[in-house]
């Protein structure tokens, strides 16, 4: 494990080929009639960085429990670096990382013997735990902090140690269940940059739950939408958003133009026009939903300058990742 | 060249490397936590109190009397406080706390393994022990000077106390593993408590007493024979104490029940062979001719190993049927290996089948002892051994098929709620005939087959009575039988499993414990036939 570059790490989604490192198969968990998992599959591979999101009660924590051993599929399988969670939790345990959404803190023991003790049950001795921790101190950046009992930091800092306890052995997966939830905007940016570091530059997969979805979009090669159990959507996040658009109700896309001058003239103008409706204005803008293909979205661009418009910009309004997740979610609590 | 500081430093490591992280990380909390040294301090406090009482009353007076054994009861006193109540409740709390902390699963998730985690647990509990016991030394030194207690008692009372305290840590670190719940907790832990208020109070009063009177016997061979026995029961114990402590920190797929039930089954065969060497000794141990057997001690011996199988019957033959992917993955290769290891392998079937050979070796250990016992005693021993056995099996096949009915109808009747339920049917059963006579105003029922189902009534009765003895009999092997028969197909395909390496059938696997889904059976099983078509990873590691 590396120290934090300075610079920001760059999002590449990494190309979905060779074998998946998280592999689930139809994993079911009933909890008598409660269907918490309810036949769910999806992959994530080696450097890539998967959102797993969902309403509460969606079973996106009962999911990663069960990846992380924690708990066992009443049917189906899922399988860590080629190892099932069911028939070789130990191989499993010895190559995941589970990061749970509460942190547990041991009363009376500082950074520092936290880790080591982490380190231990690991299996480490010697020089080799002695690296492990330092590596671990210097990547989360708590050196500074290593004799500080556990019970006094802060809440960015518990979880930087908690993301420090799910990394001493240097896990090829981490499972990362809400780990930014409680945090402020500062700890969220620097808990978000390691998250993205561990994928870019160490390759690691990340598989991770969070509600603040504005934030995974921006660090997410893909997405997993879950609810009552069930995805709803999955695969790469362009993937999504692109899908999310092929499959609205009339094949269209929405559109915004920025004007400088009478925005009313516009809409009256866009109001004329083939494959155009649902027109909305605003202060210097409009949006409006379009049905031709690109060549005729040109057409509509190069017609509205000859028309005398002056338009600033003209685009297609970018689909979020939470725009996706609110047009498949239906708000199903279980 | 290294400094000292240096050496020792790395040599700490290096010792520290080898122990048990649970070990080191909680003697690190322990000797930073405030229950510990308030603990510490109330025994070095209280210690240097009682000695300066002594002092005091000793300074200036003329008594020449030997105060010893009247001043060990306070030290010893202090000492089983904390040897036999704070460290075994903070034994139980460790664990406890793990679960409420929300460290638990953070631990479990590591290459720790389930006994790792006891014994670290438990090891850290033993170093409080023995700083507990080094800190009591110099007063218990200073009793002796006082004279009036005899040191190898002293030593003797003290090392038992040692022991004692052991068993008990391991003991309440094993009921901890139960309470998952905060309500289980909370009644666990009050249950635990009086328990071990109980102990201490047993321990100080046992203590005191062989200490003031010297009445342990160190010239008698006796004492060295009973010290046997009640090491190997204390070992026996101990192993299964952790087996289960273990086996409920065991992950769910895997093998929770082998080491329980050879640990069982262990401490089963040490009671016979106690038994067998008891009786040898008795019989051909230099008996006067005419003399007829004791055999007190062979009915209490039995009626103890009665109850002990019996409940080690109810949760083997009540488990569930059908072996993990993990376990099957783990049998053994050879065929003769699977063959003996059929009866210690989980599930109902096999559990049935190991009660049914243990209780059969039983029996038939009791004709082959006839043969050389020509006792009169020995044909109601025997007699009593059957009627018991049948008690077991009747009791245990009942329980285990009602389980599988109960299953098959719902699976969320789970292997706990059989056994609860088993129990209430139990003792519902053996009170039945007794309340029922209550109501007939004092006209006790004379027929003994009318209290059948109540086993210590019949089994006496079996022994004493001479009209009534062959109906019994012939009843209670009925009864035997229907629990030995309703379990036999089950048994089979159990055994079938594990020898012939047989796939489990549709409805066998409709009654694996993962299988929770309740509200419908047929998508339940389209499920599951699903997932009896194992996932493959897209490459095998």
């Amino acid at each position: 494990m590396n120290e934090p570059s300075t610079q920001t790490a760059t999002l590449e989604p990494p190309p979905p080929t060779g074998t998946p490192t998280i592999e689930i198969h139809h994993l079911h968990r009933f909890f008598g009639n409660l269907k918490a998992v309810n036949d769910v599959s999806f992959q994530v591979h080696a450097g890539e960085v998967m959102g797993f999101i969902g309403p509460n009660g969606a079973g996106k924590t009962t999911t990663m429990r069960i990846l992380a051993t924690l708990d066992v599929p009443t049917a189906g399988d899922a399988f860590v670096g080629g190892y099932s969670v069911v028939d070789k939790p130990d191989e499993v345990r010895r190559i995941l990382g589970f990061m749970p959404d509460s942190f547990g803190k041991y009363q009376n023991v500082n950074v520092l013997e936290y880790l080591d003790f982490f380190a231990r049950a690991y299996g480490f001795r010697g020089a080799a735990r002695r690296d492990a921790i330092e590596r671990v101190l210097v990547f989360t950046e708590l050196r500074k902090l290593a004799e500080k009992p556990i019970d006094t930091l802060s809440k960015g800092m518990s979880q930087r140690l908690g993301l420090g306890r799910t990394l001493i052995h240097d896990p090829q997966v981490l499972v990362l269940d809400e780990p930014a939830a409680g945090l402020d905007p500062r700890a969220r940016v620097e808990l978000r940059e390691l998250i993205l570091l561990l994928a870019t530059e160490l390759n690691k997969t990340v598989l991770i739950s969070s509600h603040i979805l504005t934030e995974l979009s921006e660090i997410c090669h893909s997405a997993a939408i879950v609810e009552a159990g069930q995805i709803l959507a999955s695969g790469s996040r362009d993937a999504i958003m692109q899908g999310h658009r092929r499959t609205g109700p009339d094949e269209s896309s929405e559109l915004e133009v920025y004007v400088v001058g009478d925005v009313n003239k516009l809409q009256r103008w866009l109001l004329e026009q083939p494959h155009v409706s649902s027109v909305r204005i605003a202060d210097k803008n409009a949006r409006f939903e379009f049905t031709g293909n690109e060549q005729e979205q040109a057409n509509l661009l190069k017609a509205m300058i000859a028309g005398g418009i002056e338009v600033v910009s003209f685009q297609g309004r970018a689909h979020s990742l939470e725009d996706v997740f609110m047009a498949v979610t239906k708000g199903i609590t279980q | 060249m290294a400094s000292q500081p240096d050496t020792i430093s790395r040599w700490a490591e290096q010792v520290s490397d080898r122990l048990n992280p649970i070990l080191v990380k909680e003697t690190r909390q322990a000797l930073k936590s405030k229950q510990f040294l308030a603990t510490f301090a109330i025994m070095l406090f209280g210690g240097w109190l009682i000695s300066a009482f002594v002092l005091m009353a000793l300074v200036g007076g003329n008594d020449d009397s030997p105060y010893g054994k009247n001043v060990f009861p306070f030290y010893f006193g202090l000492l089983a406080f904390t040897v036999m109540l704070v460290v075994p409740f903070g034994a139980f709390r460790s664990l406890l706390a793990e679960r409420d902390l929300n460290t638990y699963e953070l631990l479990n998730i590591t290459t720790l393994s389930p006994q790792q985690i006891v014994w670290g647990k438990w090891l850290s509990a033993q170093v409080q022990t023995f700083i507990y016991f080094s800190a009591i030394s110099p007063f218990v030194a200073f009793c002796y000077l006082l004279r009036g207690v005899d040191f190898p008692t002293l030593i003797f009372v003290l090392v038992s106390a040692m022991f004692a305290s052991m068993l008990v840590s391991l003991l309440s670190l094993t009921f901890s593993t139960f309470a998952r719940q905060r309500q289980a907790q909370v009644v666990l832990s009050l249950v635990l408590l009086g328990q071990l208020v109980w102990i201490m109070g047993a321990s100080i009063g046992l203590g005191t007493e062989l200490v003031t009177y010297n009445s342990v016997d160190f010239s008698d061979q006796e004492f060295y024979w009973g010290g046997l026995v009640v090491a190997s029961y204390y070992v026996a114990i101990f192993v299964l104490c952790l087996q289960i402590a273990r086996a409920q920190l065991t992950f769910e797929s895997d093998n929770r029940s082998t080491g329980i039930r050879l640990s069982s089954a262990a401490l089963y065969w040490l009671t016979l062979g106690w038994l067998g060497l008891g009786l040898y000794q008795a019989v051909f141990g230099g008996t006067s001719p005419g003399s007829t057997l004791i055999v007190d001690p062979v009915y209490v011996s039995l009626s103890f190993l009665g109850v002990f199988w019996g409940g080690v019957c109810l949760f083997a033959a009540t488990e569930t049927d059908g072996l993990s992917r993990r376990i099957r993955s783990q049998l053994p290769k050879s065929f003769l290996l699977r063959f003996l290891a059929v009866p210690f392998l989980p599930g109902g079937g096999r559990g049935m089948l190991m009660a049914v050979l243990h209780l059969a070796a039983l029996v038939g250990l009791t004709f082959a002892a006839g043969r050389f016992i020509h006792d009169p005693n020995w044909v109601r021993i025997s007699k009593f051994t059957i009627g018991l056995c049948c008690y077991i099996l009747f009791y245990a096949g009942m329980s285990a098929a009602l389980g599988r009915w109960l299953r098959k109808a719902t699976p969320l009747f789970r292997p706990a709620q059989t056994r609860a339920f088993a129990i209430v049917m139990f003792a519902l059963s053996w009170l039945a005939p007794n309340i029922a006579n209550i109501f007939r105003n004092s006209r006790s029922v004379a027929n003994p087959l009318f209290y059948l189902t109540d086993p210590v009534s019949t089994l006496e009765t079996l022994d004493s009575s001479v009209t009534w003895a062959d109906e019994i009999m012939a009843a209670l092997l009925v009864m035997g039988g229907v629990g030995l028969l309703l379990n036999v197909h089950t048994m089979w395909r159990g055994f079938t499993e594990v020898v012939f390496l047989r796939e489990p059938a549709t409805d066998e696997r409709a009654l694996y414990p993962q299988s929770l889904m309740a509200d419908d059976p047929t998508a339940a099983a389209g499920i599951l036939d699903g997932a009896a078509v194992t996932p493959e990873p897209s490459t095998t590691s």
